[in-house]
């Protein structure tokens, strides 16, 4: 791995497109600006383990019809002509 | 019946092995099911987000397009990445994962973060991860307070 030391708004340019820059410093928590082009995916690295959590959640084997049942009787789902 | 099942390429983040998924849509209510061929047991409630979510928009970027086998000809020439609009994605469909809480059900949240594609021609579906933060995982299913009395009214 590079590693490198940054202060306060400096940057980092990755390729010819990305650059990183250093916004603010407070504590342990640094907050980063990334310029990117629109077709790069940026995303925090847990998120993707938040969604596997919410999966494994959200998971519904035989309680199935039940769930169903429950949503249409709540009415969550608005009328459309409401 | 073979043609309502989707193949996940990357299969869903948290069931990684699990590739075939059967569709089963409710009547008269915009909620389907989405069951796992090759784990009977293994399901999930979707909902169409547009319905409760207005404005929700679905930006798919150009791997995840591939992927869902998008035209990339009915892309606009010079544009990155795909603004999922279903009236001009007609073959997309978005949904989202439903969470159910069975202790309390105003606690339902659904899963905006990561919308489930499916592309109804090509049989192929994607969990797309937004990479949009506003969009929550756990966005509550019901803004309004009156749900929870109304609830207690239908379940007692």
């Amino acid at each position: 791995m590079l590693v490198l030391t940054r202060k306060l708004n400096e940057t980092i340019k990755i390729g010819d497109d990305i650059e990183i820059t250093v916004v603010a410093i407070s504590g342990d928590t640094v907050r980063i600006g990334i310029e990117a082009p629109r077709e790069v995916r940026v995303l925090r690295s847990e998120v993707y383990g938040e969604i596997q959590r919410q999966n494994r959640e959200a998971v519904t084997g035989e309680e199935f019809s039940q769930a169903l049942k429950i949503l249409k009787d709540f009415k969550i789902i608005k009328k459309e002509n409401s | 019946m073979n043609n309502n099942v989707y193949y996940f390429a990357q299969g869903l983040p948290g069931f990684e092995d699990l590739r075939r998924f059967r569709l089963v849509e409710e009547e008269g209510v915009p909620f389907a099911r989405l069951i796992s061929v090759e784990e009977e047991r293994i399901g999930f409630i979707l909902i169409r987000p547009a319905l409760l979510f207005p404005d929700y928009g679905v930006e798919v970027d150009d791997k995840s397009a591939e992927t869902l086998k998008l035209n990339p000809a009915a892309n606009e020439a010079g544009s990155a990445n795909t603004n999922l609009d279903e009236k001009q994605n007609i073959n997309v469909d978005i949904w989202a994962i439903v969470t159910m809480n069975k202790e309390d059900f105003a606690q339902n949240t659904v899963n905006l973060r990561a919308p489930i594609l499916l592309n109804n021609i090509h049989k192929v579906g994607i969990q797309l991860i937004l990479m949009d933060e506003k969009y929550l995982t756990k966005q509550p299913l019901i803004k309004d307070k009156s749900f929870s009395q109304e609830q207690e009214g239908a379940v007692g």
